[in-house]
């Protein structure tokens, strides 16, 4: 099955990148239903649930809208456009392996996979020296918690004897079966992880990453590709933590890192002179956001978490979509945008609106469902409370934006602006409306 | 049904402003005139024809709607009014025709976004005050919040960015918690019932252990007290107040605040009785600060609006004093403080901001002598800082002694303290007369007297104080159940 992605993915132009995209996305929710074309034996190693092909249907759909809306921009972020496609590709193919892994080395596969066209990405733009210095720094940094992964799952193993992601526990006399050495390659597989959806204290190369990188790729990177790393994440979550770590009160532990990630996300995002990098503080703190889902892995949270992604990617890239046109970057080079190019700031108070959480758009329903997913339980009402008081913060930041696209003068300097591409832009904006109001309708694939 | 034509109007009224924006100012405010005034008759047919109803106290509600929004989680759009909600609705309108007129001309930028801002703020607040369901009621809580937010932020005055993101946040943070709150009971209420439902009439059968109850009701209650505010929370109140346009102002004053109210009574009471009852104390001794504290504000401020602003602050604690004494009095007092202040402390924010017009300033220290120039203006801000010091046969008096009345049986010192506050009122009211209207005139410039938009205006709005202040009866009539059944209750 995921074999056919790996074929077509010598495109060479966007239009045949967008083409095979459609495609996927058409055969991926075929199969959703239950109509797959040819079938694989996969040992094991990979299972295809309902969850797992919602979330594909997500990243192809939010893919191709990427794709479609800013196509153009990646083919001139530098000289090997074909290159950028096809390495686009090979991160989509690591996420479905991440959606669908049964197996902890399908886990690490799935990761690296998706993280190495990642790096090249980030430093395509070759002549830019912080591209190159993300490039490196995220190299140096993913490397070594992808280490720490291959460490903590040689440790899993040596404590079960297996790579599967389900243990049959055999009670041998008193002895229950939970061993040290899981436990601490658990913890290691627990802060890659964590490194991967940079959730804090293992943020840090974030905001240098994504401020690094082409604007393009950020977009991708901020989105998709993190959507994925938390679609590995739950599923991580809700079969392994409590099988290992039951008595152990990793819960607190976790909440602390919630607390932390949207601490420094969302404090940080508030003194940023850079839409850019604010972006990438503001992709920690709604980390911190889709990390209520992990916390507490039940049925609302795991369709929240599938609400989220899809609400918190469409939004982002369009703001990417918006941001790569600008020529400044920096919260003055939006001042004024409204008189200059009204389409673009009304789509893009939208998109705003919808990471802020104000009912109406799909990031209120997205929100919901993460305060749900903990509220739920009746335990830690503590930390929802902290969670809604760092939302009101985050207001602050994405109003910034508003701010000066309406209220201040000046002129806001961006490229040309096509036709297809406002029209792209009102298309997303109404789709994320349109789950503000009926989150229904993309919550019935779930129920089906 | 009714009530969802109400706000479908509102809405497609606001969408016609903003379509119609680009092509003639003029058409757009006729629009939102027209959508107001179609408003206001439906919901004064609704009062007539109801009243019958009402006073024969069979049951409370007379208008009740319901379809299924999302259905899996047991939200609904549930809509329904009592008397409660007619007479905040009535005001509503009252007050959002007056905010047309009020910025007919002041408004002279994108018109169009301007009128299509006012009328979903309206929109949203006639929802927070029919709305049955908690989530929907949450939904209208935010909606209109952002309106107001670009009303403040585009319309407002200097500080306007400041003073906006100010109200915004603090809203925000309260709703949020708010948010915390809804959801608490909706799960209390899963795990008791086993369904799931956001319904008020559902949720009013829940009880949570007492313990559990009173967080639930802080989280409520926080973001009622920011609304309405009491003293802590009172900080985004000065700003917001004295930045907003005038109609800005109008509605802040006039109705927002009193969303906050609203929700005290309508959910706070009655789903956690017991929770409420004991934190009446407490609520009553704030109630009675903020009622000396605004005053003494008040009386310190040198800028017109946000003495103005100060004063509601003031008139705020009364409510809050009224609701927590649990008398049916007190509670009568607390919804007659409700519409007359929006009236009287409205007024005198348009007259603020008709002076702003003439004078270009808001610092009262430039003004004096302007009765000489407009006798009629002075005339009329002589009746409402009247109104808002609680003179007899005006409507605050009214709704002041009531509710002084019914918190003597329950707590004399605050009783006693809070009648001071009164004193302290007329310190401030006349403050404003006099260094305003009168003394020698600062400037020799010949200002100009009312014109027909504004003698419409005031004339309406001091017939209207008046006329409750004599005659109050129907408003008493029209809730007198709901409060009945609130005062039993608990």
């Amino acid at each position: 099955m995921i074999c056919s992605i790996i074929v077509r993915n010598k495109g060479s132009f966007r239009h045949i990148a967008a083409f095979g995209l459609l495609i996927l996305l058409i055969a991926n929710i075929l199969e959703t239903y239950g109509k797959d074309f040819f079938h694989v034996n996969t040992m094991q190693l990979l299972q295809f649930d309902r969850f797992g092909f919602l979330f594909n249907s997500i990243a192809l759909g939010a893919t191709l809208i990427y794709v479609l809306l800013t196509g153009k921009e990646i083919e001139k972020s530098g000289k090997y456009a074909a290159e950028y496609f096809t390495l686009i590709f090979f991160v989509l193919c690591g996420i479905f392996i991440l959606s669908a892994y049964d197996n902890l080395l399908m886990l690490f596969l799935g990761i690296e996979i998706m993280s190495i066209p990642l790096y090249i990405l980030t430093g395509s733009d070759k002549r830019n020296l912080k591209s190159n210095e993300a490039a490196l720094k995220y190299f140096l940094m993913g490397a070594f918690s992808t280490g720490l992964m291959l460490m903590g799952i040689a440790l899993m193993y040596g404590g079960t004897g297996t790579f599967q992601l389900e243990v049959q526990r055999i009670s041998v006399g008193m002895y229950k079966g939970v061993s040290f050495l899981e436990i601490t390659g658990l913890l290691f597989l627990m802060v890659a992880m964590a490194f991967k959806v940079s959730a804090a204290p293992f943020h840090f190369w974030t905001p240098d990453v994504y401020d690094g990188a082409p604007a393009v790729f950020t977009s991708f990177m901020a989105t998709i590709v993190k959507a994925a790393a938390f679609v590995a994440f739950i599923k991580l979550c809700d079969v392994r933590m409590t099988a290992t770590l039951g008595a152990i009160d990793w819960k607190l532990l976790f909440a602390l890192i919630i607390v932390f990630t949207l601490l420094i996300g969302n404090i940080t995002a508030v003194f940023q002179q850079s839409v850019k990098r604010m972006l990438a503080y503001s992709s920690i703190a709604q980390a911190g956001f889709m990390l209520f889902a992990l916390f507490n892995v039940n049925d609302v949270a795991k369709e929240g978490l599938l609400l989220y992604t899809a609400a918190y990617s469409l939004a982002t890239i369009g703001i990417f979509a918006i941001l790569v046109k600008m020529k400044d970057y920096t919260f003055e080079g939006y001042n004024g945008l409204a008189k200059t190019q009204p389409v673009l700031a009304a789509t893009n108070t939208v998109f705003l609106l919808s990471l802020a959480g104000i009912p109406l758009t799909a990031g209120f329903f997205a929100k919901y469902y993460m305060l749900a997913a903990v509220v739920k339980t009746g335990s830690y009402i503590w930390l929802v409370v902290v969670g809604v008081l760092f939302a009101a913060v985050s207001v602050y930041y994405y109003f910034r934006v508003i701010q000066a696209m309406y209220f201040r003068n000046g002129n806001a300097a961006t490229e040309t602006i096509t036709f297809s591409f406002k029209t792209g832009l009102i298309i997303l904006a109404a789709i994320i409306i349109l789950i503000g109001i009926l989150p229904q309708v993309l919550l019935n694939w779930f129920y089906f | 049904m009714i009530l969802v034509w109400m706000i479908s109007i509102l809405l497609t009224g606001g969408l016609l402003c903003w379509l119609a924006g680009r092509r003639n100012n003029e058409l757009v405010k006729w629009i939102a005139l027209l959508t107001l005034l179609v408003d206001f008759v439906l919901v004064g047919n609704l009062w007539f024809q109801h009243q019958g109803v009402v006073t024969s106290g069979a049951s409370t509600w007379f208008i009740d709607y319901k379809i299924n929004w999302i259905p899996s989680f047991g939200i609904s759009f549930h809509v329904a009014a009592d008397g409660l909600s007619a007479v905040m609705l009535a005001l509503t309108f009252f007050l959002g025709i007056l905010s047309v007129l009020c910025s007919w001309n002041e408004i002279t930028q994108r018109t169009g976004f301007y009128y299509f801002n006012l009328l979903w703020t309206l929109a949203g607040i006639t929802g927070v005050f029919v709305a049955l369901d908690l989530f929907l009621f949450y939904f209208f809580w935010e909606v209109m919040l952002v309106p107001m937010y670009f009303l403040i932020a585009i319309w407002g005055d200097k500080n306007r960015r400041y003073a906006a993101y100010k109200f915004f946040i603090f809203t925000q943070a309260g709703g949020l918690l708010m948010l915390i709150s809804i959801l608490t009971l909706y799960f209390i209420h899963a795990s008791q019932t086993g369904t799931y439902s956001y319904d008020y009439f559902d949720l009013l059968n829940t009880k949570p252990e007492p313990s559990t109850a009173k967080w639930i009701m802080m989280g409520f209650m926080i973001a009622f007290v920011i609304k309405l505010p009491v003293v802590p929370f009172h900080n985004w109140l000065p700003d917001a107040h004295s930045e907003a346009p005038t109609a800005g102002s109008l509605i802040l004053a006039g109705l927002l605040l009193k969303t906050g109210a609203y929700g005290i009574i309508r959910f706070v009471l009655p789903l956690f009785p017991q929770a409420s009852a004991e934190i009446a104390w407490w609520a009553m001794l704030f109630g009675v600060i903020g009622i000396i504290y605004g005053a003494m504000l008040a009386f310190a401020q040198t800028d017109v609006k946000r003495l103005i602003a100060y004063t509601s602050v003031s008139h705020m604690g009364f409510v809050l004093l009224g609701i927590f004494a649990f008398r049916e009095m007190a509670m009568q007092g607390v919804v007659m403080q409700m519409v007359t202040h929006g009236i009287s402390t409205g007024a005198l924010f348009v007259l603020a901001g008709m002076i702003k017009e003439r004078l270009h300033t808001r610092d009262i220290g430039q003004m004096g002598g302007l009765w000489t120039s407009m006798p009629a203006m002075g005339g009329v801000a002589m009746v409402f800082t009247m109104a808002s010091l609680g003179l007899p046969a005006l409507g605050n008096f009214v709704a002041e002694f009531l509710i002084l009345m019914g918190t003597f049986f329950v707590n004399v010192p605050f009783t006693v303290i809070a009648t001071l506050g009164l004193v302290f009122s007329a310190l401030y009211s006349l403050r404003l007369m006099q260094k305003v209207f009168m003394g020698p005139p600062k400037e020799e410039k010949h200002l100009k007297d009312f014109s027909t938009r504004e003698l419409i205006i005031m004339a309406v709005l001091s017939i209207s104080i008046v006329f409750l202040g004599l005659y109050p009866q129907p408003v008493m009539d029209m809730v007198k159940g709901v409060v009945l059944h609130l005062t039993m209750r608990s």
